[in-house]
């Protein structure tokens, strides 16, 4: 069911227009809907339930609902891929700060990159996570948006070379050199 | 304690990681061998700058965890705050979930989940068990939720509560509905059998719990918190008693697509069943879990437990059995009940030893050992015991041969059995545990039409010509699961026949027959060839690995026999273990030779090769044709 793609597709097409208001409007619509899918696809019962919490599955759940195909090509397509990955970056990071705000009094067990040894994964702070990628977006922006990507709207190294108008050699190079960054950053001060 | 460049205030990029990061991406484009090099020229002298560099490379090295994780912290996040608004009261009776299990009352809480009685009204009022996560907000909790959920609707075996259903309660809580298992915890069952269960019911109990938990960890899940209020005994209609492990609250997995986090902010577990390494915040592990079966194991024998913590607080409690654990059970078992023989005294000593590493490593071995030791039998010494005795002596072929009806094609011979009656073993556990420690097995299929057998008796094989070897499948195969090599496609008389088969993918293996139909109901004959009751320990899960089939040590190969014709060997492989084919091995093996006798069973089977022709995922089933010529 799209719902309300007639909307969406016109703030992209005037966006790509030139028009910057029509973001600051097209932000909270795919807010909302991102939210609402979210929640959808986890009361389906459906069989993967944990696939329901992936930000690729909703990102792209939510283009075939927002987006009328037809009338957008495929730069509005990749715009709409970065606005998508952005929102959910800003909802999950809300949500994450919400959490530890709220739980336990602050007394959130904290765990950074590199604490944790053994074959368990380390847990990361996503506050700390997003304040190397605030960092990371002054200094490479590029870097800063592959990671946002690939982190918040789950694309694909191939998917993510066309939306940014790169080689996918590139994108990988870029991806590799930003993920050993934000490691080296996140374990600051933590033996490795 | 969280590190991040918030922490520091600065929230720029120093010129010094800038020019770090250059380097080092520089060096990521050059061969290994030539980056030391290349970096020590680009930092000239600046220690720091190519300190930096080196953590940079190192961080490299790491960072693949980094996807994971964040992606892992990502879901939970999305799965436990977007999709649940609210926390709401834990008031659930009279709710009806996914439209039909209507809550009745709470019987219980686990290690994450509240637990309820509940009705199926589509299923005729049928009692089932809803367990709804206790909180939705924590993320840990609801990782922890789905993993349970995920590795029980994975396992399928009849000692291991079954996942009937699941959904999402209003408020964005998931839910579990389970099947209700009737009777009574093992806790409550021993206290009311005072110690005293006679060996033939420590044996079952034993074979099922631990066959059980084995499952679990072919799984690729270690349970951590296996004790006898977790499992549940009744006795069945037909009067035979039945356990099954009900809660996976806390169960460790290692292998779930939802990914490989599992940090345990807490000690989980129950005391008198922790293993000492628990306590110093070593992760769980089968010899942990090896551990907890000890000391159920030691419960079912004596009723009583080896280690008893007398402290009044936890962590008194927790000092104490460390202490205890360290100390070990000595002679307890004996002194306890003294008709027990001294051996078993030592394989309980070995389950329950401080050290992980001097522990049975996999409850496989544990329990044959247990069960070797509750026989008064030794495991490594077997193959004089009369009634055990299996494969070799192609003298008793007859006698085997002798005793199948005609009308039937395949069978299981079994070298030594006793003339007399040779179907019938009187091996006390035969039917009961459905592993005979035996030194091999030879197969034999006989009756009219083309058939197995044994090389004939007291001579060399007759000299066949040489094998026709046609690589099965050699084009994909790779990506199969498994591979046959040297599968002749033609066969004379007396030519023995083996298999090699290379496991590429761990799993569940089998080979049957297919002989041209004997029977009255002109359904195909099928016989259980591999594995036999006493090859890989009477399992048929498989490591990768290279298999002979059958192996070398366990007697001759295949041969044929009597007239010509086409035999189909049907090789299976499976991810999981299927009830069908386990049923099908279990029951066809110690009681007729490998004959799939039962018209239900050969029915079922049937239908499981035809519907597994086509390979998945999960299942991959081959066809060799034989002809005998």
């Amino acid at each position: 069911m799209k719902e309300t793609p007639g909307e969406i597709t016109n703030l992209l097409l005037a966006w790509n227009n030139g028009d910057e208001s029509a973001l600051n409007r097209l932000i909270p619509l795919v807010y909302d809907e991102l939210r609402k899918i979210a929640r959808q696809f986890a009361n389906r019962q459906c069989t993967q339930l944990k696939n329901a919490f992936q930000p690729t599955v909703i990102v792209h759940e939510a283009y075939t609902r927002l987006v009328d195909e037809e009338r957008v090509e495929w730069r509005n397509r990749a715009h709409f891929y970065g606005i998508a990955g952005r929102t959910i970056r800003r909802i999950i990071v809300d949500e994450y700060r919400k959490m530890k705000a709220n739980k336990r009094g602050g007394d959130w067990e904290q765990v950074s990159l590199g604490e944790v040894d053994g074959a368990a994964l380390p847990r990361v702070d996503l506050l700390a996570l997003n304040a190397a990628l605030e960092m990371l977006e002054t200094w490479d922006e590029r870097k800063f948006r592959i990671t946002e990507l690939r982190f918040f709207s789950g694309l694909t190294n191939r998917e993510i070379a066309e939306v940014i108008g790169a080689s996918e050699k590139t994108v990988e190079r870029e991806w590799r050199s930003a993920k050993a960054w934000l490691y080296r950053e996140l374990t600051r001060g933590a033996a490795l | 304690m969280v590190v991040s460049r918030t922490d520091t205030g600065s929230g720029i990029v120093s010129e010094l990681d800038r020019r770090a990061m250059r380097i080092f991406e520089d060096a990521l484009d050059l061969a290994p061998d030539a980056q030391a090099g290349f970096i020590a020229d680009a930092c000239g002298g600046d220690a720091a700058l190519r300190e930096e560099v080196e953590l940079l490379l190192a961080s490299d090295r790491q960072a693949h965890q980094l996807s994971e994780a964040v992606r892992a912290e990502i879901a939970d996040v999305a799965g436990a705050v977007m999709v649940a608004p609210s926390g709401q009261s834990l008031a659930m009776v009279g709710v009806k979930l996914n439209g039909r299990y209507v809550i009745e009352k709470r019987i219980g809480a686990g290690g994450v989940g509240v637990v309820f009685l509940a009705r199926d009204e589509h299923l005729h009022q049928r009692q089932v068990v809803v367990k709804v996560l206790k909180e939705s907000r924590d993320p840990w909790l609801l990782r922890k939720f789905t993993q349970e959920s995920e590795a029980l609707t994975r396992l399928d075996h009849p000692n291991v509560v079954k996942v009937l259903d699941r959904g999402m309660v209003e408020d964005g809580r998931p839910f579990l509905v389970m099947e209700f298992v009737k009777g009574e915890t093992l806790e409550d069952f021993l206290k009311l059998g005072a110690g005293r269960l006679d060996i033939a019911t420590v044996i079952l109990l034993i074979h099922q719990i631990f066959r059980a938990v084995e499952t679990v960890h072919g799984g690729g899940i270690i349970h951590r918190d296996l004790k006898t209020s977790n499992i549940m005994v009744r006795f069945q209609a037909d009067g035979t008693l039945q356990a099954k492990l009900i809660d996976f609250g806390i169960a460790k997995i290692f292998e779930t697509t939802a990914g490989n986090q599992t940090t345990t902010p807490l000690t989980v577990g129950t005391l008198p069943y922790m293993a000492a390494e628990l306590f110093d915040g070593q992760e769980a592990s089968v010899a942990s879990d090896v551990y907890a079966l000890g000391i159920i194991a030691f419960e079912l024998l004596t009723g009583a437990r080896p280690f008893v913590a007398k402290g009044r607080s936890l962590l008194a409690q927790i000092l104490e059995y460390r202490n205890l654990q360290e100390t070990g059970a000595g002679g307890q078992l004996r002194s306890l009940r003294p008709e027990l023989p001294e051996q078993l005294e030592s394989v309980l000593l070995t389950a329950l030893a401080f050290h992980p590493e001097a522990r049975y490593q996999r409850v496989l071995s544990f329990e044959t050992a247990l069960i070797a030791a509750l026989e008064g039998i030794d495991a490594a010494g077997i193959p004089e015991t009369e009634t055990l005795t299996l494969g070799g002596s192609e003298s008793k072929v007859e006698a085997a041969s002798a005793v199948v009806p005609s009308g039937t094609t395949a069978r299981r011979a079994t070298g030594d059995l006793p003339k007399t009656a040779p179907v019938k073993m009187n091996w006390p556990v035969t039917g009961l545990i459905g592993i005979l420690i035996g030194t091999g097995i030879a197969l034999t299929i006989v009756g009219v039409p083309p058939r197995w057998g044994f090389p004939k008796p007291g001579s060399v094989p007759t000299p066949a010509p040489a094998p026709v070897s046609v690589p099965v499948s050699a084009k994909n195969a790779p990506a199969l699961p498994f591979t046959l090599e040297d599968a002749p496609t033609v066969a004379t008389a007396g030519q023995e026949i083996r298999l090699r088969a290379t496991l590429n993918r761990g799993g569940y293996f089998y080979v049957f027959s297919e002989s041209p139909s004997l029977r009255t109901d002109a359904l195909p004959n099928y016989t259980v060839l591999f594995p036999g009751s006493s090859d890989n320990g009477g399992s048929s899960r498989f490591d990768v690995r290279n298999l002979v089939i059958p192996p070398v040590e366990s007697g001759p190969g295949f041969v044929f026999e009597g007239k010509q014709g086409t035999e189909k060997l049907w090789v299976v492989w499976s991810a999981e273990s299927v009830p069908v084919l386990e049923t099908v091995r279990i029951r066809a093996n110690p009681k007729d030779q490998g004959v799939v006798t039962e018209r239900e069973q050969v029915l079922a089977l049937g239908e499981f090769l035809k519907k597994h022709v086509e390979p998945d995922e999960n299942v991959t089933v081959r066809c060799v044709k034989i002809e005998h010529r």
